[in-house]
């Protein structure tokens, strides 16, 4: 069933994206698309429409809280969201982040878990929280008549959870029951794997949790991360919805404006991971499958790049959707697949590229192939001038879309604030896309996409598809652990 | 995932459920209306239905075209035939190439998809406002004059095939719902899945697209919706300039099947699978079709039981017990005998009888006691809730405006359906209960993990292999 206003996602980095390269030997004849047939006969608006987000209020606390407002009147809901910088990348135990996060509804100091939940269902609204990689999440929505009871119930949860220590056996139990549906879903493991081999065993990786980590989380210990790193400075507050600005603001003050910010603000961990320099077949085993799952991974960039603007093209022209040449050349041509596509997550540290699809066993080998044609000739020549206008031209053209929900509208606001962008950011955006040339994408295509850089991960049965994989490179096993079954090699791991 | 042209059991049985405005509930704080969805409603000459909603509150508009055909349609040998059919709707018409739907939509900025359900296939388009013309004529285009090839229909045949490797054979619980549909309904048209069998996929011929495409794919088999920011003449022009050419064809067969009110005797399946590390109940209950009040009645009953949060009955005695891990009930809402479906997340190595005596004894105590107004009232307001955010986005609009005007013939149920749902008693909610949650009434099927099943097999009812490799 259908979720009321979406809050917003906990603040993993979405995985979205790809590309890159191996060696291959030069693009075949068929491995070409044959691309779409164009009768240009349907009636076409030719200007795209202007668009301009309309700007929430934005007001900052004295304790550095920032708190933004988007008032919208269209449909009678709200949704308010808390981020604090509190994620797992903060946090030198792991799982303690995660735990934490997710107790905070658990119980506050004058309220029982039960109560809390009561009050959220009599109001129809949904609680989230939770811990991603950079900030630790309390959203909830409902119905605008609730606007204030909500901020209430959001406030108390944010700052006064009483950690009750049923409810931590009770969320181990639950999360260590969970474990192994996790190793049995293809996606998921591939996902996890993406992160070993991208982030090896950083914070970054987001390694799949273990049961003895999640055992370890004590009371004691979320209390004092809490008191740590739930701090208004790095902290945002979004309210979104048919509300009036002043009366939120003026309860925002009252609930939060005494909360005490701490004397540094968190510091990201260090994040440079040096380029791989040699193409690995990464592989689990999944008995039973009837596809495998082919990930192709590098390394890209964060989201202050510059090169997010030609890498944004590139991507569009690679594999973002139906168009893309890997969706029109493995899907629509080859059949291969029911989907093929890249994208690439740039968040505040070195994001990802991607590229995949699940492909009968069969064809694992042309599969893979055929990705790497398409990497290969993004890097040898420049895309078509008329390719290259119409992947600007989808780029630019989707914005009126944002405007028909407020959560998107504001989502694009916080893109923003979150990275540090200017902000007239979105008002030159169409003007920075224009100006990409095809020797832009050529070079970004060549510099996240280049030889030996890109990694390959396959998750499906092992034994049917281990040698159609060799000639794409040396081929390390993991466990659905993600541990390395043989020893890894210095470059692949 | 950017596209999704797809049948997802479940979800889509469900299409129908919830929306409208306006609440006969008193809660403690002062109601604001819901925004009520304008409808315009008429018909073309040749038969097709056009419904007109426009909101000018964002430049973006949304068609939906939905044809009254779907999985129910297809003949023994064809299974999988109305899904494969839909994919074959993008590969090119008369006045569009192969793939210039997909970029013409994409490059003017729009995104756009294609569904089927056992009861009907929907296409739709959300585009900026000032590119409506492009989408009635694209819809009309491949309504009129699909381009029905033998390569066109060879590659996505090979495309549906990997769909259907991707969500049911290389999935956990993938077999499940195929199962569950050859359990619950006992007739041809509703027991086979929208995904269809390998061999039938590979038997469908040219010959036969082209007769459905006749058959099914004509005005007078039709719902055509248009919400957002439009202005309601140059619409109708567009809509007379595009479709009014396109000839009514009459002899369209009935759906072949009617199914029983009553399952007739309780029925047990247990399956092992191969992928899934985590067991699963599922249990079924044969009950009234959408948009009848026992149906609104289910749906609130429904929502009692599981709730949002963790009020929901089912939480404590199962959930917070650890006899499952979630919990979850709810209506699914189809034109014929529509399923109550209870589904039971279960930890490895569970007490499945405990789990599910636990389950029994809950539905036993809303039969005999009912439930309180306090459960009746926070129900109300989750359904409320739901019904307001059906009305935020023009493609949702557009896609409910299209259900209930061809399930229901009532469109404006997407302004009422939430009246109806709050007028449900406490009364109504167990004497639904007491009809039709009953032991004769039900289906229950049980999901073992493979390696799980294999050490604790004994005593179990024999594995049902079938697609589940």
């Amino acid at each position: 069933m259908k979720r009321y206003l979406t809050i917003l996602a906990l603040a993993l980095p979405a995985v979205v994206a790809g590309a890159f390269a191996q060696e291959t030997p030069g693009v075949s004849e068929a491995a070409i698309p044959k691309g779409t047939v164009r009768l240009n006969r349907a009636p076409v608006a030719k200007e795209v429409l202007k668009v301009h987000f309309p700007r929430p209020k934005v007001y900052t606390l004295p304790n550095r809280l920032r708190v933004y407002i988007l008032e919208d009147h269209r449909v009678p809901g709200t949704t308010i969201t808390l981020m604090v910088r509190a994620g797992s990348l903060y946090c030198d135990t792991p799982e303690l982040a995660e735990a934490t996060g997710a107790i905070l509804q658990d119980g506050t100091t004058t309220k029982s878990g039960k109560e809390i939940s009561k009050l959220v269902d009599d109001m129809g609204a949904e609680l989230n929280t939770g811990a991603g990689s950079e900030y630790a999440t309390v959203g909830i929505s409902a119905l605008s008549d609730f606007t204030e009871p909500m901020l209430d119930i959001l406030a108390d949860v944010a700052l006064h959870p009483s950690f009750p220590i049923d409810r931590l056996d009770e969320y181990k139990y639950r999360r260590i029951a969970g474990l192994p549906a996790r190793k049995s879903d293809a996606e998921s493991l591939a996902r996890g794997l993406a992160g070993r081999v991208n982030y090896g065993t950083t914070r970054y990786a987001r390694a799949t949790p273990k049961k003895e980590d999640i055992n370890a989380v004590t009371r004691e210990a979320m209390i004092a991360y809490h008191s740590a790193a739930f701090r208004p400075n790095g902290a945002t507050l979004t309210v979104v919805g048919d509300v009036n600005p002043k009366a939120i603001i003026a309860r925002v003050r009252e609930l939060l404006g005494a909360w005490e910010p701490s004397a540094k603000d968190p510091v990201d961990p260090e994040a440079e991971f040096a380029p791989k320099t040699s193409t690995v077949v990464h592989l689990i085993d999944r008995p039973g499958s009837k596809q495998t799952m082919l990930r192709f991974t590098n390394i890209a960039i964060r989201r202050n790049d510059p090169d997010y603007i030609p890498l944004t093209v590139a991507n569009r022209i690679l594999g973002a959707g139906s168009t893309g040449r890997l969706f029109q050349h493995i899907r629509e041509e080859k059949g291969y697949t029911y989907g093929a596509y890249s994208g690439f997550s740039a968040p505040r540290w070195p994001g990802t590229i991607d590229a995949y699809a699940s492909v009968r066993t069969e064809v694992t080998g042309p599969a893979a192939q055929a990705f790497l044609d398409e990497f290969h000739r993004m890097q040898a020549e420049p895309p078509p001038a008329e390719e290259l206008e119409r992947a600007k031209r989808t780029i630019i053209g989707s914005f009126a879309r944002t405007l028909e929900s407020p959560d998107s509208i504001l989502a694009k606001t916080m893109e923003i604030v979150r990275n540090d962008l200017p902000a007239n950011y979105w008002d030159t955006y169409p003007a920075q896309i224009e100006a990409v040339t095809g020797a832009d994408v050529q070079r970004v295509a060549r510099k996240y996409l280049g030889e030996g850089r890109i990694q390959i991960i396959a998750i499906g049965e092992g034994s049917a598809i281990e040698a159609a994989l060799k000639p794409f490179g040396p081929i390390q096993k993991y466990d659905t652990d993600i541990n390395p079954i043989a020893p890894a090699r210095p470059d692949g791991q | 995932m950017v596209l999704k042209f797809r049948q997802r059991g479940v979800a889509l049985l469900a299409a129908a459920a919830l929306a409208g405005p306006l609440a006969a509930a008193p809660p403690a704080v002062h109601e604001r209306p819901a925004p009520k969805a304008p409808i315009n409603g008429y018909r073309l000459p040749n038969g097709l239905r056009v419904i007109l909603s426009p909101d000018h509150t964002a430049p973006v508009v949304s068609l939906a075209v939905m044809y009254d055909v779907g999985s129910r349609n297809e003949r023994p040998g064809r299974t999988g035939f109305a899904h494969l059919f839909e994919h074959l709707m993008f590969q090119g018409s008369e006045n569009v190439g192969k793939g210039e739907h997909f970029s013409l939509l994409t490059e003017n900025g729009g995104t756009f998809n294609g569904t089927t359900s056992q009861e009907r296939t929907v296409y739709y388009e959300t585009v900026p406002a000032n590119q409506m013309e492009l989408t009635l004529f694209l819809e009309a285009d491949r309504m009129r004059a699909l381009d029905v090839s033998q390569a066109n229909l060879d590659n996505q045949r090979e495309v549906v095939k990997e769909e259907r490797r991707q969500r049911v054979e290389n999935e956990a619980y993938g077999s499940l719902y195929e199962e569950s549909l050859k359990t619950f309904f006992k007739t041809f048209a509703y027991q086979h899945s929208t995904i269809g069998s390998m061999d039938d996929l590979n038997a469908a011929t040219v010959e036969d697209a082209r007769q459905f495409f006749h058959t099914y794919y004509v005005p007078n088999n039709a719902v055509l919706v248009l919400a957002g920011d439009f202005r309601e003449k140059a619409a109708k022009r567009g809509i007379e300039k595009y479709f009014g050419p396109i000839p009514a064809r009459e002899g369209i067969p009935p759906v072949d099947g009617t199914e029983p009110n009553r399952a007739g005797g309780e029925q047990r399946l247990t399956l092992t699978d191969p992928l899934a590390t985590l067991p699963r109940l599922r249990r079924y209950y044969r009950t009234a079709p959408g948009g009848t009040p026992d149906s609104y009645a289910l749906t609130v009953l429904a929502t009692v039981l599981s709730g949002r949060g963790k009020t929901g009955r089912l939480y404590d005695p199962l959930v917070r017990s650890h006899l499952a891990l979630g919990a979850s009930a709810v209506q699914l809402a189809m034109r014929t005998v529509s399923p109550f479906q209870i589904e039971l997340g279960l930890p490895a190595g569970a007490d499945i009888e405990k789990a599910e005596a636990t389950l029994d004894a809950e539905i036993e105590r809303v039969k005999a006691g009912g439930v309180t107004e306090d459960e009746l009232k926070r129900a109300r307001i989750q359904l409320r809730t739901s019904a307001v955010s059906h009305l935020q986005k023009t493609a949702d609009k557009a896609s409910f405006l299209a259900t209930y005007a061809l399930y229901y013939n009532d469109p404006d149920l997407i302004n009422t359906i939430y009246s109806k749902q709050a007028a449900i008693t406490a009364e109504d909610v167990q004497r639904v209960a007491k009809t039709y949650l009953t032991k004769e009434n039900s289906a229950t099927i049980i999901v073992l993990p493979a390696r799980a099943a294999k050490s604790a097999a004994a005593g179990e009812e024999t594995p049902k292999p079938e697609d589940a490799q």
